[in-house]
């Protein structure tokens, strides 16, 4: 005869108690996720770089506008140069509207996150931009990679992504990790928190204890252009390298093809490219493969001197800068759009 | 998968949250797949040496308690010991001895152009589980213990996945009958194991993570001079301690929680006034598995006084050897060995002179004691983390240099005195009460309190890297 356990009553209790408290824990990482929740289409630039991705909330398009989906790096998220963006579309009597979703140190992976996230949340855009920089490729040893990690495993993001790029971009521990991240959002909320809390601490404190920390780009960022940025830099190189970006750029282009959206490829004006020689003829090979794309490249329009770290533009060459970008992006929208842009300006 | 991680956390509910209705033998099972999936998310073909050794010994165990004669006894004995040390050998001092090797020849053959050796990966936590299982055989040949007649049992005694990669290495006599029967669960238990847990995540990811910085920039790149050394030495002092005690007391609460009990490694080492006492109090685990089974095999303390110190510089030297196969473990267990046969023999001295003087000075004596032999053992953690002998006489000259970075001193000092602080605190009351769980006798509301205190500095200055413990490395 099975008799009963001395401790079964304990041990009941305690099975009860971490039910709810897992229960609990999971109804206060969702409920973090929607107070964090911002709405993209009114920011300058995604808040917290690749942290900031999973919290964003593309709205539905403002009536009488055309959108601009821009994924780009922070040549494109940087402060001076999103908000001048912003304030050309703003300005724009044409009526466009921009969702930046351009991160600190996004990669052509990146990228296709950034897109699925997009579709994800039907954001019905008009056009799609999308910006390749120095490393967005990276086939040459390095390349940029971002801790977005768990968007990619969010349902609703997840069947816009092929299973190419889940075997190429994860391994078994950084996919556990990701899809832990997606359930409990608080351990991608965590830095962001954190962050916020620690930064009026004194700075004997902020330098030395566990701060999350931040990359020597972000900390410039940060002391130039007095702007929060949580972003890892180490974590670009944990990731795997793969040399796959011609397969990840066709994901995004193939994404957008499907849903008849034109996209624009702009080659950065950046000074320092970290490519090898096979990457330009794949991307001025674009245009013949796939009909609804056109790719400027922008390489050396601008001087050394104007860049910051051959990357960045410095501030007063800022606005110039995006400006440059954004008549290119008019020009391809009046291409496929010429009465909605002729008759916004009426 | 490492204890201060997200993935452990999931892990661990998902593993206990099944495991609380289940009764002892699915109990076992689930501990037992749980414990093979926690080793195998490192690398899945650990798991072929994890089974190896539990398998060989598991049947040489049982044929040892089954033999008649001391004779075939002695010759299972053997093959256990020798096919666990083979495995451990080369796995972890295969690259060691083949690197020497080359050295040599390559010093005396002027060959400039060494030839390359193959580099074996150390399977995590083999030198833990490998001489759990040895110290297994080993008792079943003494009659110690019986041998384990079901196999569940025994692969989850070996494979036990809050102890299996960095200990404490359990004996089999005090584990594996818990294994073996069924386990009994308390409000009390359960308290017990929370508070070791939190203690344990509080020394790892805001102590030791915290100081490793500090010890990283004074060991990576030896530009530190003067009493920068000796502060960075300091850190590094408190973080192996803290990341190692951390581990273990995180392991042990884990274990309590399923009501299993894991035994002490640590007894506020620091507080030692002698190498004897802190070789009582510091990885006791190893330190009295070394005693029981090779300075006592040796001859211990039987003997002449050169016999003896024999004895305890071999049990120290491997003992350092066991950390990993570099010269600098060599250094620093040889460096406590010449400490332990000094003391050995200035004891009979301090006895008489402590019988000579009053309280107040033997307690001055004392407290010197500690202050002299804390400055000793820092000096052995100087050798400990240097990589190269190069590395050791860099260090060596900065340290006794009149130049020294004030700032950077003065920084590394004070932050690290703020973070040990609570450690220090933790240690004096685990002596004075003579209990780790010393938290478990205070009143309920001043022990949520602490809990809820440590709860926000975890929060705020934890390491949320999942940083690998120093000891997974061994």
């Amino acid at each position: 005869m099975r008799t009963e356990r001395c401790d079964s009553g304990l041990r009941w209790s305690l099975f009860a108690l971490l039910l709810a408290g897992g229960a609990a824990f999971c109804a206060v990482n969702q409920i973090a996720k929607q107070r964090e929740t911002y709405d993209m289409v009114h920011e300058v630039a995604m808040p917290y770089d690749a942290y900031g991705l999973g919290f964003g909330r593309i709205s539905a398009k403002t009536p009488g506008k055309l959108r601009i989906l821009l994924l780009g790096n922070s040549a494109c998220e940087m402060w001076p140069t999103a908000h001048a963006f912003k304030e050309l579309s703003d300005k724009d009597p044409r009526g466009v509207e921009i969702v930046n979703l351009a991160q600190a140190g996004a990669g052509i992976a990146d990228h296709v996150v950034q897109g699925a996230y997009a579709m994800a949340q039907d954001a019905q855009p008009d056009m799609v931009v999308l910006t390749v920089g120095s490393f967005s490729f990276g086939d040459l040893g390095f390349v940029f990679n971002t801790e977005c990690e768990s968007v990619p495993f969010e349902p609703s993001v997840s069947k816009w992504l092929t299973s190419d790029f889940y075997r190429h971009q994860y391994d078994v521990h950084s996919a556990v990790d990701a899809v832990i991240g997606a359930a409990l959002p608080l351990k991608q909320l965590d830095p962001i928190i954190r962050n916020e809390q620690l930064r009026n601490w004194p700075q004997i404190l902020q330098r030395r204890l566990d701060l999350p920390r931040l990359n020597w780009m972000a900390a410039q960022f940060d002391e130039y252009y007095r702007r929060g940025s949580v972003h890892q830099g180490a974590a670009w190189l944990e990731r795997p390298l793969r040399n796959d970006y011609a397969a990840r750029c066709d994901e995004i282009l193939e994404m957008f093809s499907k849903a008849h959206i034109p996209v624009l490829v702009i080659r950065e004006p950046c000074m320092h490219y970290a490519m090898s020689d096979a990457v330009s003829p794949y991307l001025k090979g674009l245009e013949s493969r796939w009909p609804n794309v056109r790719f400027v490249d922008l390489e050396g329009e601008w001087r050394q001197d104007e860049f910051m770290d051959q990357i960045h533009p410095l501030m007063p060459h800022a606005p110039a800068y995006a400006k440059r970008q954004y008549d290119l992006m008019i020009e391809q929208l009046t291409k496929y759009y010429p009465a909605a842009m002729a008759g916004n300006r009426s | 998968m490492v204890f201060n991680s997200w993935v452990f956390f999931a892990f661990f509910f998902v593993v206990y949250l099944l495991y609380l209705p289940l009764r002892k033998s699915a109990g076992n099972w689930l501990i037992l797949i749980a414990s093979y999936v926690f080793y195998g998310y490192w690398d899945v073909r650990f798991l072929i040496l994890l089974g190896g050794t539990t398998l060989i010994d598991f049947v040489v165990a049982r044929a040892i308690d089954d033999s008649v004669t001391q004779r075939r006894k002695k010759m299972l004995l053997l093959i256990s010991v020798v096919s666990n040390l083979s495995v451990l050998g080369f796995f972890k001092y295969y690259s060691f001895f083949a690197q020497t090797a080359v050295d040599v020849y390559g010093h005396f053959h002027r060959i400039k152009h060494m030839p390359t050796i193959w580099h074996v990966v150390l399977p995590v936590g083999i030198s833990f589980y490998t001489f759990q299982s040895i110290a297994y055989v080993v008792d079943v040949y003494r009659g110690q213990t019986r041998a384990a007649r079901n196999l569940r049992d025994f692969a989850m005694f070996v494979s036990f996945f809050p102890q299996l990669v960095a200990g404490p290495i359990e004996r089999s006599n005090h584990l594996l009958p818990q294994m073996q029967c069924e386990r009994v669960l308390t409000w009390e238990k359960i308290g017990t194991g929370v508070w070791w847990i939190l203690q344990g995540l509080f020394l790892k990811v805001v102590v030791a993570d915290n100081l490793a910085p500090f010890a990283d920039r004074l060991f990576g790149k030896p530009e530190v001079t003067g009493l920068g050394v000796w502060v960075g030495v300091l850190a590094f002092t408190f973080q192996i301690y803290c990341d190692f005690y951390g581990y273990t007391q995180i392991a042990r609460g884990v274990a309590k929680l399923m009501g299993f009990d894991l035994m002490r490694n640590f007894n506020a080492p620091y507080l030692s006034a002698s190498p004897q006492q802190f070789w009582a109090r510091w990885h006791i685990s190893l330190s009295t598995w070394l005693r029981d089974y090779l300075y006592i095999p040796l001859g211990g303390n039987r003997g002449g006084a050169v016999f003896v110190s024999r004895n305890l510089m071999i049990t120290m030297l491997l003992g350092g050897l066991w950390h990993g196969a570099r010269w600098n473990f060599v250094i620093w267990g040889a460096y406590h060995g010449v400490l332990l046969i000094t003391y050995r023999f200035l004891t009979p001295g301090f006895v008489r002179m402590a019988a000579t003087m009053g309280r107040v000075m033997n307690g001055l004596l004392y407290m010197a004691g500690l202050g002299f032999f804390f400055l000793l053992t820092m000096l052995g953690w100087l050798f400990f983390r240097c990589r190269t002998f190069e590395d050791i006489q860099i260090l060596m000259s900065n340290a006794v240099r009149t130049t020294t970075d004030v700032a950077w001193a003065r920084e590394v000092f004070w932050v690290t005195m703020m973070l040990v602080t609570p450690v220090i605190v933790m240690d004096v009351l685990t002596k004075w009460t003579g209990r780790d769980d010393f938290v478990m006798a205070w009143p309920r509301v001043l022990r949520w309190g602490l809990y809820a205190g440590m709860g926000v500095v975890l929060f705020l200055i934890g390491n949320r890297g999942g940083s690998q413990f120093i000891y997974f490395q061994f």
